[in-house]
């Protein structure tokens, strides 16, 4: 690789595309200019307004259900759908502006790892917090205050149904005939921390289930953000046994000992280690790089900056160029950072539309896969062409010298096809829409 | 290091289903590459009582006060069930004995939330979270003994739904909302990928199935269902055309003023069987080798509710269509509309478990093996038993 290629490929793998002229600054040092994200971690500010404020969206749904008023109904709900819209906006600003790409690509991880999905409506309005709080928030520290964080969350605990468990023989439970809802608990297990094979049982979902069950929310009002509320009278005051410790009754902190001690099993280390490495390394990750990543996470407590910073060290992260492709949120936001036209409402649900892709919309709390097969389908990259081709036809921007513009971008970065196509083409905004559809854009 | 592995790549091109490179499937499929399998998730909940109301039981006029459709909007099926007249084309389809209708039919959820009870008819599981991969990628695996080749699935419409979802590639085809590029920016397209193997074959795929779908008279843009339909027939009729397809119908969910023999409701049906003869026509002759499944996330209260319409309730129907079938029949225990026999006071009782006649038509019509569809394809469902004779 030249130098140029070694810069635009840590640039996509690890940032979110090249910036006009980020090239430039990468080059002489990428992993340097890595190492100064993470360390940066702790003062950064993503340069959009991100936590936007539900209350007032929520309480007039609240009032339009209570009033039984089908019309205020449908216009409370198409609030909301604006909310999460201006959201992902704004999300999109950042990735489009940000001079710390690194940093929002974790977020993106981090927050597909602990997916919540905007299918069930009333967790929409929460999706800003989550992610600013306990997402962002917690990027610094180490993966169980995340893990805390994360499953103390309104946004979580009401997107896998944990406010409705109840533990039988709590008062609660005995007066309303209320259960267990083990929803949250399995998915703990299984998607957040050990994985499918991680080696935990049936009887230590229950037990997690019954740890954490008066797990619940204070509901937002038009004055009151939503907070993690813990119900003593739903909880279950009995002996569980997870992973073979005690738990005795302990309110509030049983559930917090027991994400601790989850956080540390080793199979939670290999689980992280593995989406990590697939996510910045590989669809099929290398042995013996999740091996070391894992030995760190173990070492350091789960410390996340740490855990990254091994992962860069390593040499054998180096070795897999084009062996990522770009999901399309990931495909879009380098065409933005690129080109870097306004983001309007009007473009984001074009986009979106064209490309079949909206965030916060998985299908299951497992989250957006992160392989190629699922993303490079026909379908997907004739839906990209149109919509590249579309996007630099439409856009407003005034381009100078396309070439000059294209060379700030990629520079030599390019192979010889790709070069002879851009640099051929019939007019600026067609080099632009042929840059974007390129093999070399397509991949991170 | 290669951008693709030699086997990444035989991979994707297999799993278009569509690109005359697959390689011969050889002895090891389960099923006959011929057989062909549309699924039609209908959601937002259909009116099963609406649909085929059961003028036979004393109790329906009654207990439908305000949904009872008047004799002569019902096409009578039998003694005791009718069809909803705006599903004329279906009725020809019974008549012909190449559609079976069953009702009072659910899955084994028993919440009424739609995206719960979607999620679980699509996962075939009994609870709704429980699995990210869908029953028919699972069967989809299953179809073939060699892991490696893959047979294929499409789901037309947009993004791949949940049913599809897992570990066994699938395609996807949708209508392009924006225009074409001028050929000269397609050919400047193709050659750039001349030599990235993975972006030439897709590209490649992408030109193959755009001919295809602009086969008959449906536009390319169109997204409206019978388009949909009609251009996944359109596929699924190509000699190695993908074996299994998906297609959704929503706009079911009629909480108000639904209509008897006109209205919303009627008009949702009307364009329902107006997809499912496109459906057959763009099979032609393999239509022989084609079953169609359609089932909905659960059914409607059985009383009107408040503002004419109905809300969510829980049994409803499905219907099964090919051109072997052993048709011309309503399937299923009927368990009665007076109060005493309904669900919690307000549902048809479900008396049959979906996941039974999806099993039944992937073992009759597919050949999956029982064990598969007991434990693996539909976890813990031994106990579901299968329908008799669905084919033939």
């Amino acid at each position: 690789m030249n130098k140029d290629e070694r810069a635009f490929y840590t640039i996509n793998r690890f940032g979110l595309g090249p910036k006009q002229g980020e090239l430039a600054s990468v080059r002489n040092d990428p992993r340097g200019w890595l190492f100064d994200q993470l360390n940066n971690m702790g003062s950064y500010r993503s340069p959009a307004v991100l936590n936007l404020d539900y209350r007032k969206i929520v309480s007039e749904f609240q009032q339009a259900k209570k009033n039984k008023e089908p019309k205020q109904k449908k216009n409370a709900r198409k609030a909301i759908k604006k909310f999460g819209f201006q959201y992902i906006q704004q999300e999109l600003m950042a990735c489009q502006h940000t001079t710390h790409p690194l940093i929002e690509r974790l977020v993106m991880f981090w927050s597909n790892h602990f997916t919540v999905s905007s299918r069930k409506q009333n967790v929409i309005p929460l999706i800003p917090d989550y992610v600013t709080h306990a997402i962002r928030g917690n990027l610094k520290g180490r993966f169980s205050d995340m893990l805390i964080a994360v499953e103390q969350h309104p946004a979580m605990l009401l997107y896998l149904d944990n406010v409705g468990s109840v533990s039988p023989n709590s008062v609660v439970g005995k007066r309303r005939k209320r259960g267990l809802n083990e929803n949250l608990a399995r998915e703990i297990l299984e998607l957040h921390t050990m994985g499918a094979v991680g080696g935990y049982q049936q009887s230590d979902v229950e037990s997690l289930a019954r740890i954490i069950t008066g797990w619940g929310i204070n509901k937002p009002t038009a004055t009151e953000y939503a907070t993690f509320n813990f119900r003593n009278r739903a909880h279950d005051a009995g002996t569980k046994v997870l992973l073979g410790t005690e738990y005795h009754n302990d309110g509030v902190e049983e559930g917090i000992r027991a994400l601790k001690n989850i956080a540390q099993h080793p199979s939670t280390a290999q689980f992280i280690a593995t989406k990590l490495v697939r996510y910045f390394v590989a669809d099929n990750p290398p042995p013996r790089l999740i091996k070391n990543v894992a030995h760190t996470f173990l070492e350091t407590d789960g410390h996340l900056n740490e855990v990254m910073i091994e992962l860069i060290k390593n040499d054998e992260t180096w070795r897999y160029s084009k062996a990522k492709f770009k999901n399309p949120y990931e495909f879009f936001i380098s065409t933005l950072r690129a080109l870097p036209v306004e983001i309007s409402a009007k473009l984001v649900k074009k986009s979106f539309q064209a490309l079949n892709f909206i965030p916060y919309t998985a299908p299951s709390p497992g989250g957006w896969p992160d392989d190629t097969s699922h993303w490079a389908t026909a379908d997907a990259l004739k839906k990209r062409i149109n919509w590249s081709y579309r996007f630099t036809r439409a856009s407003q921007k005034e381009f100078g010298d396309a070439h000059q513009m294209i060379d700030t971008i990629v520079g030599k970065a390019l192979s010889s096809e790709t070069q002879k196509m851009v640099r051929g083409a019939g007019s600026k905004k067609e080099a632009l829409a042929l840059l974007f559809i390129s093999p070399e854009f397509q991949r991170k | 290091m290669s951008a693709i592995s030699r086997r990444d790549f035989n991979k994707i091109i297999v799993a278009s289903g569509l690109s005359f490179m697959i390689p011969s499937l050889g002895g090891v499929m389960a099923a006959d590459r011929q057989k062909r399998f549309l699924l039609v998730i209908l959601r937002g909940a259909l009116d099963g009582l609406a649909a085929v109301p059961p003028f036979g039981d004393t109790n329906y006029e009654k207990a439908r006060a305000g949904l009872a459709l008047p004799n002569n909007a019902i096409l009578p099926l039998d003694d005791f069930f009718g069809l909803h007249h705006s599903l004329e084309s279906l009725y020809q389809l019974f008549k012909q004995k190449e559609l079976a209708v069953f009702h009072a039919i659910a899955s084994p959820y028993r919440k009424r939330s739609h995206f719960e009870a979607q999620d679980i008819i699509e996962n075939g599981m009994s609870s709704p979270a429980s699995t990210s991969s869908g029953w028919l990628n699972r069967a989809v695996e299953s179809l073939v003994g060699n892991a490696e080749i893959q047979a294929s699935a499409l789901a037309v419409g947009g993004n791949v739904p949940i049913v599809l979802q897992g570990k066994a590639a699938v395609n996807s085809w949708s209508p392009d909302v924006l225009p074409e590029p001028h050929d000269e920016f397609m050919n400047r397209v193709s050659y750039m990928y001349q030599s990235d193997p993975l972006l030439h074959s897709l590209l490649e795929q992408s030109k193959e199935m755009d001919m295809i779908a602009m086969t008959g008279d449906n536009q390319k843009k169109n997204r409206n269902f019978t388009n949909l339909i009609q251009t996944a027939g359109n596929f699924m009729a190509e000699e190695k055309g993908p074996m299994i397809g998906v297609v959704e119908l929503g706009g079911w969910d009629t909480h108000a003023n639904q209509g008897l023999e006109n209205g919303i409701l009627s008009n949702k049906l009307k364009e329902f069987a107006r997809g499912i003869q496109a459906y057959k026509g763009a099979m032609g002759n393999r239509w022989k080798d084609t079953v169609v499944l359609a089932v909905t996330e659960f059914g409607r209260t059985v009383k009107m509710n408040g503002t004419r319409g109905s809300d969510h309730g829980t049994a409803s129907v499905a219907f099964v269509a090919g051109g072997n079938m052993n048709g011309g029949m309503v399937r299923g225990k009927w368990p009665g509309l007076a109060v005493q026999n309904l669900y919690q006071e307000r549902d048809l009782y479900p008396t049959s478990d979906l996941r039974a006649l999806m099993k039944t038509i992937m073992h009759q019509h597919l050949n999956i093996s029982k064990s598969k569809l007991d434990s693996y394809i539909f976890p813990d469902s031994q106990n579901v038993g299968y329908f008799k004779q669905l084919l033939g």
